[in-house]
C-alpha cells in the first residue's frame, strides 16, 4: 500500500519535470545583428550568445543580419521589415535580442508591428543612454565603451618610462565620445606623461606624426573608422595601417584590434558581450521580467594581449596583469601533440605508480613479517620469563604447550610435555579436572586458590587460574600455576600470631585495650568485650571514652601520654553501678613503636582488693584495740564500781527502810525524813542519781570495750536468722526510743528473704545487737538528715557461696567516702556528743567478723541509699 | 535469827568499803580481806555465811581460794563479783554449787540485785 503511494509520488513528480522540460522546448530566441556575417565583431557577438545558449538545449536560435554596413536606404529598411514581418507571422519567437545600435534602432523602431511584448535585450550599444530606452517596456541589455583609465595604468605599468601617449580616435558618433572620456580622466596622468589626442588627421597624416614622435612615446588607438578626409576604415584595417607605419608599442580598447598590430589592453569583446546578452536572456527564459533586469552598464572587458607584439615590445608574460588572455601564441609540441602527450604521461604515471605500489607492498611485507617475529620474539619472552608456570591444555588434558619455567620444574622438556597428560607429571592434578571441564564448558575463568600437590619429596601449594583463549579458534584452556607455598605458610604464620595474640589479650582478666593517637580503639580484649557488652569488631576505631565515658574525665592524662611516650597511671577510679562502688586502676602504657603512636591500657577492676584492704586495716585496728580494751576494763571497771556502789550506798543511807538508818538518826537526833528532805533540797539526791547514771554510762562504755576482748568461751548455738531478724524488727519497733521522734511504725519495711535458708551457728543476742544497731543506724539516718520522701527499709536474705548474705538497705542519703571508710572504726561517730558512743557499729563489725568470721561491709550510693552487707558462714569451727 | 556475817575479798579497798557499807546497811557483820591470803588467815580465827569474792587478786586467785574454802567450810556460799565482763563458771567451780546467778560483774547498776541474792543464799 505504502509503496504503491510512493511510486505515484515519484511518477507524478517526475511526471512535473517532463512537462516544465517540455513548455522549454519551445523558448525562440531572435537574434538581429546589425552587421553581416563574417564581420569579425558581429561574428564575436553572435559566437558568444551560441556558447551560452548552446548550453540550454531547449532554446532555439535564429539569426538575422540587417547588413547595415552595406545597405542603408530606407527602402532597404522597409524590404528588411516586410521579410521580417512574415517570419514573426509564420514562426514564434519569445525573445529578440538585438547586437548594435542600428540593430537595436531597427527593433525599437518596429517594437509594436513586429514584436510587440517580446522581451527584448541588446548589447553593442556604444555609450548607452537610458533616454533611448525611454517609455519602453520589456527591455533590458549590455552596455559597451571603452576603459581608458585601466588602460593608461596598463601602459605605465608596462612602460614605466612612458614619457607620451597619443591618443588615437575620429569623429564618429563614437569617437567624439571617446575624446570626451578620454579628456575626462586625463589630468589623472599628465603628470607622468604627456597625452595627445588625435583626431582629426588623415591617416597619411597620422602616420606622419607618428613616425616623429620620440621613443618613449605609446600609442593608445581607440577607434580610427573615418579620417578627416572622409575616407572610411574597417575596425581592424586602419589599426593595421598604423602598426606598420610606426615601432612604438601601440595599445587598443577594442577587442578587434587584437591580433592587427596592437600589443594588446584592457578591451571591450563582442563576444562577452554575448555572452553576458544571452545570460539575460536565460533569466528571462527562465521566467524573470527583463524590465526587473538592470542593464548591465559596465561593459565586459579583459586584459588580451597578443603573443607577438610582447615578445616584439620585450614585455614579459609575468609582468601582465592577472587573469590576462594572450593570443597567436605559437602552438607548442604539446599544444600538437595533446592526446599523445596525455596518453604518454599517464600511463608512465600508471606504470609508475603501480611499481612504487608493489615496492610498498614489498617493504610493507617485509616489515611485517619482521615485526610479527619480533612480536612473537617479544611474546616468548615474556612468558618464558614468568615466574609462573603457564600451560595450555586440550580437552584431553594433554598439555599443548608449556612455558619455560614449567620445564625448570618439572625437569621435561617442552617437547616432552607436548601432549603427555598432566595427571602424568603430577598426580593431584586430577583434582583439577573438574575445573577443567568447567571452563571449557561455560568458558568463564575459574580460580583455584589453593592446591596442595607433593611434589620431589616436598609440599607445594599452588594457586591456578584457569581461562579459555579467547582470540584463537583452538579449544584449548590456559593454565597459570603459582607456587604460593612460602606465601601460604607465612599467611599461617600470621594467622597463629594473631590467634596466640588474640589468646593472650583476652586470657588478661584486665580490660587490655589499645588506642591509636586519636583515641581510636586498635584492640578490645575478651573482658572489655564482657564488661562494656560491646564487641570488638563493633568497638574497633571507635573513641575509647564514647565506650567508656568513665575514662574521658582523664582524656587530658591519655593524651599526654601519648605525646610524651610516658607511662600514666590512674590509681583508683571509682564509679558506680547502683549503690555498688566499683575501683579501678587504669594503666597507660605509650606504645614504643615508633611507627605508631597510641597506647595500651590496662584497666584493673581493683573493687576487691579495696575492700579487702579496708577490712584487714579494720580488723587490725579492731585486735589492737581488743587488747588495749582488755587490760583497760578492769582497771577503770573498780573505780566504776567503787563510784556506782558508793553512790547507792549514799542512797540507802538516807533510806528510812533500814534499821540502821533509824538507829543511826535517833542516836543523833536526827529525823531521816528531814535528812531526806535536806537532800532534796539541795538536790543531793539528784546528784547522787547523775553520778550514777554516769558511771553506768561509762560502764557501758568499758562493757562493749570488753567485747573486743572477748574470748569466746561461750558455744554457738542455731540460730534461724529469719526469725532472729524477724524478732529484732519488733524489738526495734516496740522498744523504740520514742523520745528521738524516730518512728519506726513509718518506715516501709521490705523482706525479701530466700526459702529453705540452712540454720547457722552463732551468739544470739551479739546477732542481735549487730542487727538492732544497723536497724537503728538507718532509721535515725532517714529520720535526721534531709527529708526522704517514701522511707524505706530493705532486708534481704540470701545464700551465696555458702555464706548467709544479709543485706539492709535504708534509702536515707548516702555516706560520704572519707565517713564510709571510717564507719567501723571504734569511737567513730557522727552524732553529736553524748548521742552515741561511736561503738556500736565496731561493735557489730567485731561480732561478725572476729566472733563469726563472718564479713561485714556498707555500700553508700552516689546521693541516696545506704546498704550493709553481713556474710555469716554456715558453719563454725567449734574450737574457736 | 542470829547476825550473818560475811567476808568481802576484794585488793581494791573503795570496793570493800562501799560494799561493807552497803551489806551492814542490810544488817549483816562483814569482814574484809585484801587478798585470798589474807582471808584465809581471817578464815582461821573467825567463820563466816558467805563470801564475796574477787576474781583477780593479788598471789592465790578468787577461784583457786573458793575451791580450797570450799573443802574446807562445805556450807560457806560464795558471790563472785568480778571485774571480767561475761564471766562464765568455770566447771571446778559449778562443783561448789556456783551458779551464773551468782556471777556479778563490776560495776553492778543495782547493788540490790546483790544484796537480794545474798538473802536468798542465806535463808
Amino acid at each position: 500500500m505504502r509503496m504503491k503511494k510512493l511510486l505515484f509520488i515519484i511518477l507524478m513528480f517526475t511526471g512535473t519535470i517532463i512537462t516544465s522540460f517540455a513548455s522549454e522546448k519551445n523558448y525562440s530566441v531572435l537574434l538581429i545583428n546589425s552587421y553581416h556575417q563574417g564581420y569579425k565583431w558581429t561574428d564575436d557577438v553572435t559566437r558568444g550568445i551560441k556558447n551560452v545558449l548552446s548550453h540550454n538545449r531547449n532554446i532555439t536560435l535564429s539569426i538575422e543580419y540587417l547588413d547595415s554596413k552595406r545597405f542603408s536606404t530606407e527602402s532597404y529598411y522597409t524590404k528588411i521589415k516586410t521579410v521580417l514581418h512574415h517570419k514573426v507571422k509564420y514562426s514564434h519567437y519569445d525573445a529578440v535580442i538585438c547586437a548594435d545600435n542600428n540593430a537595436f534602432q531597427f527593433v525599437i523602431d518596429h517594437r509594436d508591428t513586429l514584436f510587440k511584448n517580446l522581451p527584448i535585450v541588446f548589447c553593442g550599444i556604444n555609450y548607452f543612454s537610458p533616454k533611448s530606452i525611454k517609455g519602453i517596456q520589456n527591455i533590458t541589455g549590455v552596455n559597451e565603451d571603452a576603459d581608458f583609465e585601466k588602460n593608461f595604468k596598463l601602459i605605465f605599468r608596462l612602460h614605466p618610462a612612458t614619457e607620451k601617449i597619443i591618443c588615437i580616435t575620429d569623429t564618429t558618433v563614437t569617437g567624439k565620445i571617446v575624446r570626451k572620456e578620454i579628456l575626462k580622466m586625463k589630468n589623472n596622468f599628465t603628470k607622468k606623461a604627456e597625452i595627445q589626442i588625435v583626431d582629426n588627421l588623415s591617416m597619411e597624416e597620422l602616420q606622419l606624426l607618428l613616425k616623429k614622435q620620440p621613443p618613449n612615446t605609446v600609442i593608445l588607438y581607440a577607434l580610427f573608422l573615418k579620417d578627416s578626409k572622409g575616407v572610411f576604415y574597417e575596425f581592424d584595417e586602419s589599426v593595421k595601417i598604423i602598426s606598420q607605419s610606426t615601432n612604438l608599442p601601440i595599445y587598443g580598447t577594442w577587442d578587434f584590434s587584437l591580433g592587427s598590430g596592437i600589443v594588446g589592453g584592457y578591451l571591450t569583446s563582442g563576444y562577452y558581450q554575448g555572452t553576458t546578452a544571452a545570460s539575460i536572456v536565460l533569466k528571462i527564459a527562465a521566467g524573470e521580467k527583463a524590465d526587473r533586469i538592470p542593464i548591465e552598464m559596465t561593459s565586459p572587458k579583459k586584459y588580451m594581449f597578443d603573443y607577438l607584439q610582447l615578445q616584439k615590445h620585450g614585455i614579459k608574460e609575468n609582468e601582465l596583469p592577472l587573469s590576462n588572455i594572450i593570443v597567436r601564441r605559437p602552438d607548442s609540441f604539446y599544444e600538437k601533440n595533446k592526446i599523445f602527450v596525455w596518453n604518454i604521461i599517464i600511463s608512465f604515471s600508471l606504470l609508475i605508480m603501480i611499481i612504487v605500489a608493489l615496492i610498498l607492498n614489498i617493504i610493507k611485507k617485509n616489515n611485517a613479517e619482521m615485526s610479527l617475529n619480533e612480536a612473537r620474539k617479544y611474546l616468548y619472552d615474556i612468558i618464558n620469563s614468568m615466574p609462573s608456570l603457564l600451560i595450555t591444555i586440550g580437552t584431553d588434558y594433554k598439555i599443548k604447550n608449556s612455558n619455560n619455567k614449567v620445564s625448570q620444574v618439572t625437569g621435561y622438556s617442552s617437547e616432552e610435555l607436548l601432549e603427555m597428560e598432566i595427571q602424568k607429571i603430577i598426580p593431584e592434578l586430577e583434582n583439577i579436572t573438574p575445573f577443567i571441564d568447567k571452563v571449557f564448558k561455560t568458558g568463564e575463568n575459574t580460580q583455584i586458590e589453593e592446591l596442595k600437590i607433593n611434589f620431589s619429596g616436598k609440599q607445594y601449594i599452588l594457586m591456578m587460574n584457569l581461562y579459555k583463549l579467547s582470540f584463537t579458534d583452538k579449544d584449548e584452556i590456559a593454565i597459570r600455576a603459582d607456587d604460593i607455598t612460602e606465601f601460604y605458610n607465612q599467611n599461617i604464620q600470621i594467622q597463629k600470631l594473631q590467634n596466640l595474640l588474640h589468646n593472650v589479650t583476652d586470657s588478661v582478666s584486665a580490660k587490655l585495650i589499645a588506642i591509636d593517637s586519636k583515641m581510636n580503639i586498635m584492640l578490645w580484649n575478651k573482658s572489655s568485650e564482657i564488661e562494656t557488652a560491646i564487641e570488638e569488631k563493633n568497638a574497633l576505631n571507635k573513641n575509647l571514652f564514647h565506650l567508656l565515658p568513665r575514662l574521658s574525665d582523664y582524656a587530658e592524662l591519655f593524651h599526654n601520654s601519648i605525646e610524651n611516650s610516658t607511662f600514666k597511671q590512674i590509681n583508683k577510679l571509682t564509679s558506680f553501678t547502683g549503690t555498688e562502688p566499683r575501683y579501678e586502676e587504669v594503666k597507660i602504657s605509650p606504645l614504643i613503636s615508633s611507627e605508631m603512636k597510641g597506647a595500651v591500657i590496662l584497666i584493673n577492676d581493683i573493687t576487691t582488693k579495696i575492700k579487702l584492704d579496708e577490712m584487714v586495716i579494720q580488723s587490725e585496728k579492731m585486735l589492737s584495740l581488743g587488747g588495749m580494751a582488755a587490760g583497760m576494763a578492769h582497771e577503770i571497771n573498780n573505780p566504776l564500781a567503787g563510784i556506782m556502789q558508793s553512790a547507792q550506798f549514799l542512797k540507802i543511807a538516807v533510806s528510812p527502810e533500814f534499821e540502821k538508818n533509824i538507829i543511826t538518826a535517833e542516836k543523833l537526833d536526827l529525823k531521816l525524813e528531814k535528812i531526806q528532805e535536806y537532800m532534796n533540797l539541795r538536790k543531793m539526791t539528784e546528784m547522787i542519781n547523775i553520778i550514777m547514771d554516769s558511771g553506768e554510762r561509762a560502764a557501758n562504755i568499758v562493757r562493749n570495750m570488753l567485747r573486743f576482748s572477748r574470748k569466746s568461751t561461750q558455744n554457738f548455738k542455731n540460730i534461724n536468722i529469719v526469725d532472729l531478724l524477724n524478732n529484732t524488727l519488733k524489738l526495734a519497733v516496740n522498744d523504740y526510743d520514742l523520745k528521738e521522734n524516730y518512728d519506726f511504725k513509718k518506715i516501709k519495711i521490705n523482706k525479701l528473704y530466700e526459702n529453705n535458708l540452712p540454720i547457722i551457728p552463732g551468739f544470739e543476742s551479739e546477732l542481735q545487737q549487730v542487727f538492732f544497731n544497723i536497724l537503728k543506724n538507718g532509721a535515725q539516718a532517714i529520720f535526721n538528715n534531709g527529708n526522704i520522701e517514701k522511707p524505706e527499709i530493705s532486708i534481704s536474705v540470701s545464700m551465696i557461696n555458702q555464706l548467709i548474705q544479709i543485706e539492709i538497705f535504708n534509702n536515707g542519703p548516702a555516706i560520704p567516702e572519707e565517713i564510709r571508710k571510717r564507719i567501723f572504726e571504734p569511737f567513730f561517730t557522727t552524732k553529736k556528743v553524748g548521742k552515741g558512743t561511736g561503738l556500736g557499729l565496731s561493735v557489730s563489725y567485731y561480732i561478725i567478723t572476729e566472733n563469726h568470721k563472718g564479713e561485714m561491709s556498707v555500700e553508700s550510693g552516689m546521693n541516696q541509699g545506704v546498704k550493709f552487707i553481713i556474710k555469716l558462714p554456715i558453719k563454725q569451727d567449734s574450737n574457736i | 535469827m542470829s547476825t550473818k556475817s560475811i567476808l568481802i575479798i576484794d585488793d581494791e579497798i573503795i570496793i570493800r568499803k562501799g560494799l561493807s557499807a552497803f551489806l551492814e546497811t542490810y544488817g549483816y557483820e562483814i569482814s574484809e580481806a585484801e587478798s585470798a591470803e589474807d582471808a584465809e588467815n581471817i578464815l582461821m580465827k573467825n567463820q563466816f555465811d558467805l563470801a564475796v569474792v574477787d576474781m583477780r587478786l593479788p598471789g592465790i586467785t578468787g577461784e583457786e581460794f573458793i575451791l580450797k574454802v570450799y573443802n574446807d567450810y562445805p556450807n560457806m556460799k560464795f558471790i563472785i563479783y568480778t571485774g571480767s565482763r561475761e564471766y562464765l563458771t568455770p566447771e571446778p567451780l559449778k562443783n561448789t554449787g556456783i551458779t551464773q546467778e551468782d556471777i556479778f560483774t563490776k560495776p553492778v547498776s543495782d547493788i540490790s540485785l546483790l544484796v537480794n541474792r545474798i538473802n536468798t543464799l542465806l535463808t
